[in-house]
């Protein structure tokens, strides 16, 4: 072991922010490719010892003999299995069997890097680009290596939150499937430098002018990609570049075109729309550039506002997130919704008076646009259009022009200098250039965009085209399907690598710094458009500084402050402006699609496929179908009974045990994918996602090839390993969202992973909701009263008398009683809080098989629940015909461990495992526990998960330096639950008695708490009275999760009220005065 | 009681002699080419309970279908199931000896080494059930250094305790029991070898009055303190359930009605075990239909009370007025999707049992080797709807899932019936699987009173079971 190696300290320019003691010069480059940031590698063991050549890169240790997951039970060879036989039996006997955690030897740097203190975490904050829209993170380090990537709260369109997408960067970065080489067609690599020539020997060839060679890039918003293009330009005239991203927002700008006559975005102002109507647009989808929208919308929604508390209706095809959180939801296919939108416009009169096209209302869609109307003629410039992405320019030249009708642009929308520089990012280019290389006009192409053979479009032969290229290359973090087709494929660096700056939605401009020397070499886009630029390989942060301390004359510190804060100061220049009404109805009518309807969407866990690789986001349960690691056909009840006959009756208990597999034909493309009865979909449409149905040989988990792992699978695993169908094969660029499709059924049969097998609430009183009027009128504060303990901070023996026999424990005299409280009322099941979670207690990713078999590990879950909206019934022949999951109401709920203070596990421990703090945490000693499971049978709960595998222990090296090292990674066999994150509650208390004081309110947040875009979660002292969870706790919509049982748990829910139109609320009796319990 | 003669426990005029002969035959005589082939049929399952367990140890619990919310599956059933069945010779041994019930002697020997191995299997469970089995001795109290002990709230570690004491009590039971017999085989025997080892076994036992007189008082003893273990084994293993508070398992009623669940099951295991031995080993002298009808009538009653416990839970569900008790009872398991089993269930501890009530069918060895099957089958099935019905649908509907076993968990219980078979034929085998010296005893007891002209009806007066009238 290497103990005298000299520790790396190169200067970079990351600072470090928040409130950590270091200096302000930290290294970046800590984690040296072949060495461990203690100095040296470590034998886990000596069988590993043996195994192990000493020349392997650790980072590249996957890439042995045989592909992970070949040393499982399922290809145990005979040798290996006669050595297990005789082990097994042997070391079961004398206590030393299997998976013993391994004896390791922990050695301290031999010379401290300077601005690292062993233990403490620096926070660098940096941004995250996905389809040209950035988001500022910061991203938390511990010894030279990013463990977890959190919002910046000092950016304000993003307060601190941050979204899954966001999180899974990380794994991503460490992903041990990353290309890690520049390699040619041929399966020959090349050195970096090698390509630096080719591209440099391109350049300096007599009279080169770039007329043959072709960008296509990634639409962008980055001032320094912009420059780099400008350079490319100069050096190369006639090159040209294009822009795909597979969700394009062209329509969006070219309605701004016609409306306003200029590129704009929408700004939203949520917080301050007291009515909001979503034509078709997932606005409270968790990703970046949503995640203002959300917090401000949820602000809106505060019950405390009464009859100023914010109303939401959405129009769209199939359940979304912001769908499942409307108080009016209407299911419209997403052809109609043109035709809903020209409706409104139609009654809303003025202007919009001549609108023509508008839908033929059904008289249930007319009362529902009579109250639309009436709420946004009522509020005016208080109201908001918003319109999706999926839409054509048509509805988002409506959306504008009501906006500016009712006065609301200004209030509550504003616009800006669009954010990407890319007008052109939808089909149309990209079938022009495919044309120029069949053509053969091209022959040079340089490919950053991600992924464009996958995710293009189906009447593209765009792999075809690219073939034809006689130089042709991509630059991408996994040998996908574009660099199965191009003659050289670089490998990239990960954004969480490299220097570059990027746009936010409100259009500041974002620096982006790295956080570790790139794993593999790779390079940036910047560094490869700076070689096209003919400047050779320069470093990223030259290039950086280049263009804004060099160029815009930003001063050195201004620039140091910027990295420090991650963006620069200011904002997107805001464009006073006006919709045009009269050219919005200039636009051409787009006819609703005749017949039977496709639709496809963004998915909700990996969006457009992109971080498909991402353990985390494929096994994330889909926010409204809990489905993981898949997509599905989405089908009405309704259709689904018309067309193919499907019996709801069976699949009420259990929808997920036999998906039907139909087939989809669009064209002349056909795609066999499972059928999944979605309640509230449109009638007469199907929807699939996107983003599945991989192919590429290298992201082995996006291709399902990881499935085949029996470390983190069943050994009787079902064999299909495909993830999901691929949605793209379907899509052309004449209609790429939405189409007309055969359905055809099939005989097969396919089981879907699901993580929630049951949709209603069976009556029970768990996730509440209630109305405006009842909470206003006190009903509901009455109703509750039997589903509140004692308020949390009365623990006198008369208040509790009626719920035990025993006398509580008095918390009352310890400084910390630590408690938690979810908001039903903001909580949108957006998951990003499961995500965060994971990312900060190491949990694993068990894979599709495990969660067939109910094994998921998520220490916090979102139960689901479809019901009846209240006041209406149904018959049992409605019931067994899906009538009530044609118009569910949809609510969400947020489990983990409640942290009972009669805790029902602990009792039952037969090895003092899990035992409770004197703060009033329900702790679990991972290295204490033998695994008896009783604990996770009696909690009522069943927040508690068990390691059934040795999920930890196929981590390959990289993938083990993305763990938090604060918490425990568990072996095979031991229980896990959630511990309120007290790896953050104890560094809150370090850092509280240095100074001799108390842990403020505010100042300690649980990972799910700090991650939650619409901040339903807050946690906090129950023993501070002014604390944010001691009000929440004394909130007269709080109660208590099973109260009957007495577990007095410390974790409450606040109900959710719905803000229901009195002209469409009176179509329902109103219930009597209690939270009424889904049915 | 019938107006028919009470059928005798010995069959024909027996002598010491003639006894000891026809006992001891099946040891002496050649292995039959019957119980060779069931010896190698059941070795197959033997290494097929290895090979599952490799599996086990190898991969993790995981190659089993416990899942969450279903946190014990066919580990845990398998283990109340072959405790239950485990009772049966214990209760024959001990409870029927003090009270002085003569019929127990000719079927105690096989129902103790039945209770013996049944523990054996019983114990496989729990001890590799657990995540890391190669931690369960952190269970037992021992004297820390890092002063951490196991935790005495747990019925865990009760059962711990409960399980190793009858387990041990019920081995030195048996073992004494055996040591006049070990004697006999020693002289009889031939070979050296055998002779020194069943010589090394008898400890030396030469018949002697003192020697009979230290070893009643022995036998009686451990009688006695057996006879509590009966009732506290499956009253502490009911608690593994009681105690916790989730619907279908937090129930007061649970002790009584795992007792008598227990011995309704240990019953029916001993007459499936009985009646094919009995035939092949030419028991049926001394393993009478008296003997059966007996263990017919116990079965009718341990049935009765059993299907009471259900019913009391039903009422306690519906009485108790809780909202989760109700719809675990009358929902779940009546209609839920396990509710075939759970039908099942009733109709073989209930429907079955009823068949008893007439002397025809308690009489026939055929229906009543069938009867005892259902029942088996009746009372894993019991366990089944306790643990698994329970877990599936408790409290939050989103965490209902259903539960499945995979191949390693059937593997692994049709290898501890490997190693219950194979281990009861070697006792067959190698012991004699009726107490000699106490059918002796019998024997000249029932010589004696007829000797004396009271044809034995002191004795058969003696037999009634007490439960069954």
């Amino acid at each position: 072991m290497n103990t005298n190696q000299k520790s790396e300290t190169t200067v970079g320019f990351a600072l470090p922010v928040l409130n950590q003691v270091a200096p302000a010069v930290i290294p970046s480059k800590v984690a040296p490719k072949t060495e461990s940031p203690f100095g040296g590698e470590y034998w886990l063991s000596v069988g590993e010892s043996l195994r192990k050549n000493a020349s392997i890169d650790p980072l590249n240790d996957d890439e042995g003999e045989f592909p992970p997951g070949s040393t499982s039970l399922d290809a145990v060879g005979r040798r290996d299995f006669t050595k297990l036989l005789g082990a097994s039996m042997a070391l079961a006997g004398v206590g030393m069997s299997c998976s013993r955690p391994p004896t390791e030897v922990m050695v301290p740097y031999h010379k401290n890097p300077d601005g690292v203190t062993v233990g403490n975490a620096l926070h660098y904050a940096t941004a995250l680009t996905y389809g040209g829209y950035a988001t500022s993170v910061l991203v938390k380090a511990r010894e030279g290596r990013p463990i977890k990537i959190e919002g910046n709260p000092d950016h304000p369109s993003v307060a601190g939150k941050a979204g899954p997408l966001e999180l899974a960067h990380l794994l991503q970065m460490y992903d041990p499937n990353r290309a890690k080489l520049i390699r040619e067609r041929n399966g020959r690599t090349m050195a970096k430098k090698a390509f630096v020539d080719v591209v440099n020997a391109r350049l300096s060839a007599p009279n080169e002018r770039g007329a043959k060679v072709r960008f296509l890039v990634e639409p962008s918003g980055s001032p320094l990609l912009a420059s780099l293009r400008e350079e490319v330009k100069t050096k190369l005239p006639e090159a040209k570049f294009v822009s795909f991203t597979p969700i394009s927002q062209q329509a969006r700008h070219d309605a701004s075109k016609t409306v306003f006559g200029l590129t704009l975005d929408p700004v939203y102002d949520f917080s301050k729309a007291k009515v909001v109507l979503s034509l078709d647009d997932n606005f409270l989808m968790a990703w970046g550039p949503n995640l203002a929208n959300a917090l401000a919308w949820a602000n809106a929604r505060d019950p405390k506002l009464k009859e100023q508390m914010s109303r939401l209706y959405v129009v769209e095809p199939a359940l979304s997130t912001t769908g499942s959180m409307a108080d009016h939801r209407l299911r419209l296919r997403g052809s109609q919704v043109e035709g809903f939108a020209r409706a409104v416009a139609k009654r809303l009169g003025g202007a919009l008076a001549n609108t023509s096209g508008d839908l033929q209302l059904t008289p249930e869609q007319t009362r529902f646009v009579d109250a639309v109307v009436d709420d946004l003629q009522k509020r005016g410039r208080e109201a908001l259009v918003v319109v999706g992405e999926r839409q054509s320019a048509a509805v988002h030249a409506l959306g504008y022009a009501i906006n500016s009708m009712l006065g609301s642009i200004g209030t509550t929308v504003r616009f800006i200098q669009p954010i990407i520089d890319d007008t052109a990012t939808g089909a149309g280019a990209l079938k022009a250039l495919a044309d120029e290389l069949n053509s053969g006009a091209v022959d040079t192409l340089i490919i950053t965009a991600k992924n464009p053979v996958y995710a293009g479009y189906a009447d593209i032969d765009l792999a075809g085209a690219i073939s034809k290229a006689k130089h042709s290359f991509y630059l991408g973090l996994f040998e996908d399907e574009t660099a199965g087709v191009v003659g050289t494929f670089i490998n990239a660096a990960h954004a969480l690598e490299s220097w570059g700056d990027a746009k936010a939605t409100d259009g500041s401009i974002l620096i982006q710094q790295p956080l570790i020397e790139p794993l593999y070499a790779g390079l940036s886009e910047a560094q490869l458009l700076a070689l096209w630029a003919g400047r050779g390989e320069v470093k990223g942060l030259e290039l950086l500084k280049g263009l804004h301390v060099k160029k815009n004359t930003l001063a050195e510190s201004d620039f140091s402050k910027a990295l420090q804060l991650g963006f620069l100061a200011g904002k997107g220049e805001g464009v006073e402006t006006l919709a045009s009404a009269e050219r919005a109805l200039g636009l051409p009518v787009t006819p609703a699609i005749e017949g039977l309807e496709l639709q496809l969407v963004r998915d909700g866990k990996v969006h457009d496929g992109a971080l498909g690789n991402v353990g985390w986001l494929q096994e994330l349960p889909d926010p409204i179908t809990k489905l993981v690691w898949d997509n599905a056909l989405m089908i009405s009840p309704k259709t689904a009974k018309e067309k193919f006959n499907i019996q709801m009756k069976s699949l009420m208990d259990a929808p997920a045990q036999e998906a039907h597999l139909v087939t989809v034909t669009v064209g002349s493309a056909t795609v066999t994918v499972p059928l999944w009865i979605a309640p509230g979909h449109a009638d007469g449409a199907v929807t699939l996602a996107l983003g599945y149905g991989r192919r590429s040989a290298s992201e082995k988990i996006a291709n399902g090839e990881s499935l085949n792992s029996a470390a983190w699978a069943s050994p009787f695993g079902n064999g299909r390993t495909s993830l999901g169908v691929d949605a793209y094969a379907l899509r052309t660029s004449s209609s790429p969202w939405f189409m007309t499709a055969t359905v055809e059924m099939t005989s097969g049969k396919q089981q879907l992973s699901c993580t929630q097998e049951h949709w209603d609430m069976h009556d029970r009183k768990v996730a509440l909701e209630s109305t405006l009027g009842h909470f206003t009128d006190g009903s509901l504060a009455h109703g509750l009263e039997e589903l509140r303990a004692p308020l949390a901070t009365d623990t006198t023996q008369q208040a509790t008398k009626q719920v035990t026999l025993q006398a509580p424990v008095d918390y009352s005299n310890v400084d910390y009683k630590w408690g938690m409280a979810v908001d039903l009322n903001r909580c949108t099941g957006c998951s990003a809080c499961i995500t965060a979670c994971q990312s900060e207690n190491n949990i694993p990713v068990v894979g599709r098989d495990a969660i067939k078999r109910n094994r998921e590990m998520f220490w916090l879950r979102l139960d689901r629940y479809f019901g009846s909206a209240p006041g209406s019934s149904f018959s049992k022949a409605e019931i067994e015909e899906g009538k009530h999951l044609e118009e569910p109401t949809i609510i969400t709920q947020m489990v983990t461990c409640q942290q009972c203070e009669t805790a029902p596990c602990e009792y039952v421990c037969p090895v003092n495992a899990t035992v409770h703090s004197e703060e009033g945490l329900n702790d679990m000693i991972y290295n204490r526990c033998i695994g008896t499971r009783y604990c996770s049978n009696n909690c009522p709960y069943k927040v508690r998960r068990f390691n059934y595998f040795n999920y930890t222990g196929d981590y390959t090296s990289s993938q083990k330096l993305a763990q938090n090292p604060d918490v425990t990674v568990r072996a095979r066999g031991v229980m896990e639950k959630c511990t309120f994150c007290v790896q953050r509650i104890e560094s809150a208390r370090i850092v509280a008695r240095r100074t001799d004081s108390k842990i403020q309110d505010g100042t300690l947040q649980t990972a799910c708490q700090q991650a939650c875009p619409t901040s339903a979660i807050e946690f906090g002292n129950l023993n501070d009275p002014n604390s944010r969870v001691t009000a929440a706790h004394n909130d007269e919509r709080a109660y208590n999760l099973l109260q009957q049982l007495g577990t007095r748990p410390r974790n409450r829910y606040l109900t959710r009220i719905r803000n229901p139109h009195p002209m469409l609320a009176a179509a329902h009796a109103p219930a009597a005065g209690h939270p009424e319990a889904h049915e | 009681m019938s107006s028919e003669p009470t059928p005798p426990l010995i069959l024909g005029k027996q002598t010491d002699e003639s006894l000891t002969q026809s006992l001891l035959a099946f040891v002496w005589d050649k292995p039959a080419d019957g119980w060779k082939k069931l010896m190698g049929v059941l070795t197959l399952f033997v290494l097929m309970f290895v090979a599952s367990l490799v599996a086990l140890l190898y991969k993790g619990t995981g190659v089993w279908g416990n899942n969450s919310p279903v946190g014990w599956g066919f580990d845990i059933i398998n283990f109340v199931w072959w405790i239950g069945i485990g009772h049966a010779g214990t209760l024959i041994s001990a409870v029927l000896l003090l009270f002085q019930q003569k019929w127990r002697t000719s079927i105690n020997r096989a129902a103790e080494a039945m209770t013996l191995f049944a523990v054996v299997c019983a114990l496989i469970y729990p001890t590799f059930h657990t995540g890391r089995p190669w931690f369960d001795w952190w269970m037992l109290p021992y004297p820390s250094t890092l002063g951490i002990g196991p935790q005495f709230k747990s019925p865990l570690l009760w059962d711990v305790f409960a399980v190793s004491t009858y387990g041990t009590i019920s081995l030195l039971f048996w073992y004494v029991g055996l040591i006049p017999d070990l004697a006999a085989l020693r002289d009889h025997t031939k070979n050296r070898v055998t002779a020194t080892i069943y010589g090394i076994f008898a400890l030396g036992w030469r018949g002697s009055g003192k020697h009979w007189n230290h070893w009643k008082v022995g036998y009686l003893l451990l009688a006695g303190l057996s006879t509590p273990l009966v009732l506290s084994v499956h009253s502490v293993v009911s608690f593994d359930f009681a105690v916790s508070h989730l619907p279908g398992w937090h129930a007061t009623i649970f002790p009584p009605y795992f007792v008598a669940g227990a011995v309704f099951s240990g019953f029916a295991m001993v007459v499936t075990l009985m009646v094919p031995a009995r035939k092949f080993m030419k028991l049926e002298h001394v393993i009478t239909i008296r003997h059966l009808e007996n263990m017919c009538k116990v079965m009718l009653v341990t049935g009765l009370i059993v299907s009471y416990g259900y019913g009391m839970e039903h009422f306690m569900a519906w009485y108790s007025g809780s909202e989760d008790e109700f719809t675990l009872f009358f929902e779940t398991r009546a209609r839920g999707p396990y509710a075939p089993w759970y039908w099942l269930m009733w109709f073989c501890n209930l429907g079955i049992p009823q068949t008893f009530w007439f002397k025809r069918m308690r009489t026939s060895v055929v229906w009543m080797w069938i009867a005892a099957a259902f029942i088996n089958l009746g009372m894993w099935l019991e366990r089944f709807v306790i643990i698994v019905i329970s877990l599936h649908r408790d409290f939050l509907p989103a965490n209902w899932s259903m539960y499945y076993p995979t191949v390693i968990d059937v593997m692994m219980f049709l290898g501890t019936w490997g190693i219950f078979g194979s281990a009861f034929a070697l006792f067959l085998k190698v012991l004699p699987a009726v107490a000699i010296s106490e059918i002796k005893e019998l024997n000249h007891e029932i010589n004696h009173h007829a000797h004396h002209g009271e044809q034995g009806h002191s004795i058969e007066g003696n037999v009634a079971p007490a439960g069954g009238h």
